[in-house]
């Protein structure tokens, strides 16, 4: 009896696996990139977060309640408003990646620490009082560096006196 | 005794539909990516520090209390340059320039459909444009003439450039 030609031949299921392989290899590749990224932009959306909710909170006191004046000790600041309230800011920074903003009535200080993120650290911090062109600015500066993100990001606010 | 059929593919079908399936594996990765970088890029449009900066130049032209902001058949003032009768005081004006990192400034009716057109003709740099292409047209009822816009493009010292919008509603 003349045997049955059923199936794969062998170059068939050889052809086909290289193929599947190759497919599988190259999928791997993006698939971790996307992986990477997907955690570059949960990392990036913690650090704006982060910003965001300093930056409103600070700004909008400074824009309603009117700053009049301030007085800077290194990185400490204590702001006057216009209706004779005033908050304080600090900048505690025990070590780079831990770093405490500090804010509120004297009474009632609220600490919000930097992003607990591996690696995330605060590259440059500072508290002034400029001038520009003879007009006062009150700025408050701090740069947070993470490997992973291409710019610094930052708390930038200047507000004029 | 029967003669038994052939079974199972053959080396040229197994090819087209593994040519088949990269090329639409091709197509997915294609059509994603751009997206990644998409979302990257918006990252920079409208973030809470350029927002600021562009209340603060809007305050300052409030300020003047010029309700005509846009003459005759204008449909957009550069302001880049401080000009009078958008600031009080241009000095200021130079000075939050400064503090700020502003590199553009520019007042737009609040539709700002021909000020898209012209940015799309211009010279001006690819960010700016995409940015603008990327703002919805803003549409107003026509009894808000005095509704305005302010655009603002901030280029820091790293070399990062954002940019921000926000209403100038004049009275």
């Amino acid at each position: 009896m003349k045997k049955e030609k059923n199936g794969f031949t062998t170059i068939e299921l050889l052809v086909c696996f290289v193929i599947i392989s190759s497919i599988t290899i190259s999928l791997f590749g993006v698939i971790l990139n996307y992986k990477n990224k997907q955690q570059i932009v949960g990392i990036k959306g913690e650090v704006h977060r982060y910003i965001s909710t300093i930056t409103k909170m600070i700004e909008d006191d400074l824009i309603h309640l009117k700053l009049t004046s301030v007085t800077i000790s290194n990185k400490s600041a204590t702001l006057q408003f216009q209706d004779g309230s005033s908050k304080i800011l600090n900048v505690v920074e025990n070590n780079p990646s831990d770093v405490v903003i500090q804010y509120g009535d004297a009474t009632n200080l609220i600490n919000y620490p930097i992003p607990y993120v591996e690696s995330l650290t605060v590259v440059n911090s500072y508290l002034t009082r400029s001038e520009v062109y003879g007009y006062p600015f009150f700025e408050f500066y701090l740069e947070l560096n993470h490997p992973d993100i291409e710019h610094n990001e930052k708390i930038d606010i200047n507000y004029p006196i | 005794m029967h003669k038994m059929s052939k079974k199972g593919f053959v080396l040229a079908e197994t090819l087209i539909v593994s040519v088949f399936i990269m090329s639409l594996f091709m197509m997915f990765y294609t059509n994603l990516y751009p997206l990644i970088g998409e979302y990257e890029k918006r990252s920079s449009y409208d973030d809470i520090t350029s927002k600021y900066t562009a209340h603060f130049i809007r305050k300052m032209i409030l300020q003047t209390g010029n309700d005509n902001l846009l003459k005759g058949n204008q449909d957009y003032v550069d302001i880049t340059e401080c000009p009078n009768g958008y600031f009080v005081n241009t000095t200021m004006c130079f000075a939050y320039k400064e503090k700020y990192h502003i590199s553009k400034m520019y007042v737009t009716k609040y539709h700002i459909e021909s000020f898209k057109n012209m940015v799309k003709t211009s010279n001006l740099p690819r960010g700016f444009m995409e940015y603008v292409e990327n703002l919805p047209k803003f549409q107003t009822p026509s009894n808000r003439q005095a509704y305005k816009r302010v655009i603002v493009e901030m280029t820091y010292p790293n070399g990062s450039i954002t940019y921000a919008t926000i209403e100038v509603i004049a009275r």
